[in-house]
């Protein structure tokens, strides 16, 4: 028996909570977060105990792991929490707000002796997993050229930490991650990259964000990734070039079903509707218990979350320069 | 009025004598052809006249040449039709070089002929209508652009430096840029370019992606691959993602079609309906002889494109950003 506590209480939290109550062998004992209302509201939904404070988590309850569904900036500090205490973490991607903090967050963990995984969601994506699986079966041949697009509503309103770059890390960061993540996983490493980002704010109050990314592969494979924070939903699409084939995929093309509700407005969208068994929430959640548990191998590591994050972050560099970023060279200056 | 063709080197050659054939105010008298057989093919096929001498085919009472050679002898062929005072329509790019494509405007300028520049996807009535829904405003400011314009890798002289100047990236990013430059108005600053040949065996690059910056701050991706493969149902792609501060617009330029799966072919094949663009291109440079007019597109819009392309290979070359100074004229 796993036994968990979740903190943080917004969307991603929400889902992680109701992907633990669809698992066996595993309990969420407490939940921590600072809105009272919803709190309690959670608490009774989730039959959880609740709590204001880790401190009083920790005093109150037996606890095997911490699952941070927090702001990106408030993963270093909580993570330290967690893993002093001598706890499991799963942290949200990205795992820090840069590569150094990233970094510090699996010191830590190593240093106290706790495991710590990263919800890099899309490596439990039917969809992902699968295009993975067929560029490593070799049905393309040598990859050529990749092109990965995401694009989502702007993150306005009660998770406006999103559009704050020093708490989210902004568009390069935050949806980067995914595509970037994906590529190291599924082509290697990075060695250059070249990024460019426009941002707006609309005399209506609107506000746009988009980015245009470059990527070249250590063993050559030229990656494309646009962002967008300019959409009204989620909306994804990828197309892998190799000498011998080419696959796409998109989530506009994708749906077997679609309902046209007379009554709701064009409502904003930002997860995955994927029409599948288990959510790729619920697979990298139950894959993690797994980990813990069994003593698993994880499917994603954390030194991989922190390579992800540096790709991110040079992103940031390149578009805030104008110039190229090379990895290698980055690396070895440090 | 009558008009003669300069090569059937480039593949489009056919489809300008198709349109130049049907056109109810013009007669196609006159092919020349370096390719002695392909171009009595030619001749025969749109029943005119094949010249084994460029010469002699100048002098016919031809009003106007269609030049479709490999690039590099374009500049050869410009000037030897602007000396006989034959208007012009070159198959895009202009020229290989800067240098070339100067002279080239210089000399049409001088000898009084009009010259037009091939660069058909202008014609498209789905370009035509975003450029209209960008000209109107209806997509508010524009900030940035991400477009493809992929193919099939097409062989022949295409992957022989020599003959074509480059791969990929002579032959698919100036479509983009084109008509960047011509719906925006604008013109390129700073351009970086990873190129790389991965899909083929051959000398020149098949792939890359173009990162520009326009002199109004618009970010732009431009990807010219060569990365269709030979099951693609068509031979390639125009696609735009135009991201403005009303909404996005998402182009797919060769959507209308009908799918066919065709058994006795085994492929799947991409049947186009919509009208098309090259009969467009055609109709606009005989408009424009007809009418004395300015050409449409360009001598200085085959150059603005190619400035471009060349600050790519550069930038590849040296994986540096490349400030673009462009050429007075």
């Amino acid at each position: 028996m796993l036994r968990i506590a979740v903190i943080g209480l917004g969307k991603m939290g929400q889902r992680h909570l109701e992907a633990w109550s669809c698992l066996d062998k595993c309990e969420v004992v407490g939940l921590v977060g600072r809105d009272t209302n919803k709190l309690h509201t959670l608490g009774s939904d989730f039959n959880a105990k609740v709590f204001t404070s880790l401190k009083d988590l920790f005093n109150q309850v037996e606890v095997d792991v911490v699952d941070i569904c927090l702001p990106t900036y408030l993963h270093y500090p909580y993570v330290k929490q967690v893993a002093e205490a001598g706890k499991h973490v799963i942290c949200e991607k990205p795992l820090g707000m840069n590569g150094e903090e990233s970094r510090a967050i699996l010191d830590i963990c190593e240093q106290q002796n706790v495991q710590l995984y990263v919800g890099q969601t899309l490596r439990f994506d039917a969809e992902y997993v699968h295009a993975h699986n067929q560029v490593k079966h070799g049905v393309i041949g040598n990859p050529g050229v990749v092109r990965l697009s995401r694009g989502t509503a702007y993150p306005y309103g009660k998770d406006s930490w999103y559009e704050d770059d020093s708490k989210s890390g902004g568009i390069l960061l935050d949806l980067g991650i995914h595509d970037f993540d994906w590529l190291i996983w599924t082509f290697g490493d990075v060695e250059r990259v070249m990024a460019q980002h426009v941002k707006r704010e609309l005399e209506d109050g609107r506000k746009l964000s988009y980015a245009l990314v470059t990527l070249k592969m250590k063993h050559g494979t030229i990656a494309h990734v646009e962002l967008s924070w300019a959409k009204t939903r989620l909306e994804t699409s990828f197309e892998i070039a190799g000498e011998n084939g080419l696959i796409v995929s998109n989530s506009m093309e994708n749906q077997p079903i679609r309902f046209t509700n007379w009554e709701t407005s064009t409502k904003p969208t930002y997860l995955s509707n994927n029409i599948v068994e288990d959510s790729p929430i619920l697979r990298q959640l139950e894959h993690f218990k797994g980990c813990i548990l069994e003593g698993n191998i994880p499917i994603v590591t954390a030194e991989e979350a922190i390579q992800a994050v540096e790709v991110a972050e040079a992103a940031i560099q390149s578009a805030a320069t104008g110039q190229p970023v090379n990895l290698v060279e980055r690396k070895v200056t440090r | 009025m009558k008009i003669g063709i300069i090569s059937f080197a480039h593949m489009h050659a056919q489809a300008y004598a198709h349109y130049l054939s049907e056109h109810p105010d013009v007669e196609l008298t006159a092919i020349w052809d370096e390719d002695v057989s392909r171009g009595s093919d030619m001749a025969e096929k749109y029943t005119c006249q094949y010249y084994s001498d460029l010469h002699v085919f100048l002098q016919t009472d031809i009003e106007a040449v269609v030049i479709c050679s490999e690039n590099v002898k374009h500049k050869e062929h410009i000037f030897a039709a602007a000396h006989e005072k034959k208007h012009i329509l070159c198959e895009k790019p202009i020229a290989t070089e800067i240098e070339d494509a100067k002279e080239i405007i210089a000399v049409c300028k001088e000898k009084g002929v009009r010259l037009q520049v091939a660069y058909p996807v202008r014609f498209s009535p789905v370009i035509q209508k975003v450029k209209h829904m960008i000209q109107s405003n209806e997509l508010g400011e524009v900030l940035a652009i991400n477009g493809t314009n992929h193919g099939q890798m097409p062989g022949g002289w295409f992957i022989d430096k020599e003959l074509s100047g480059g791969g990929a990236a002579i032959d698919h990013i100036v479509h983009l840029m084109d008509i960047i430059r011509w719906m925006l108005k604008d013109e390129v600053s700073t351009i970086y370019a990873e190129l790389d040949t991965r899909f083929h065996e051959v000398d020149v690059e098949d792939c890359g992606i173009v990162t520009l910056k326009l002199e109004s701050g618009v970010i732009v991706s431009i990807d010219p691959s060569w990365s269709r493969p030979n099951t693609f149902p068509t031979w390639g792609d125009v696609t735009l993602e135009i991201i403005g501060a009303k909404g996005n617009l998402s182009i797919d330029v060769f959507k209308q079609h009908a799918l066919l799966y065709d058994d006795t072919n085994k492929k799947v094949q991409q049947l186009p309906w919509s009208s098309d663009m090259d009969q467009g291109l055609i109709h606009d440079f005989i408009s424009c002889l007809k009418e004395g007019s300015s050409p449409s597109i360009t001598g200085e819009d085959g150059l603005r494109t190619l400035e471009v392309v060349q600050a790519a290979y550069q930038s590849a070359d040296t994986n540096q950003v490349v400030t673009l100074n462009r050429v007075s004229l």
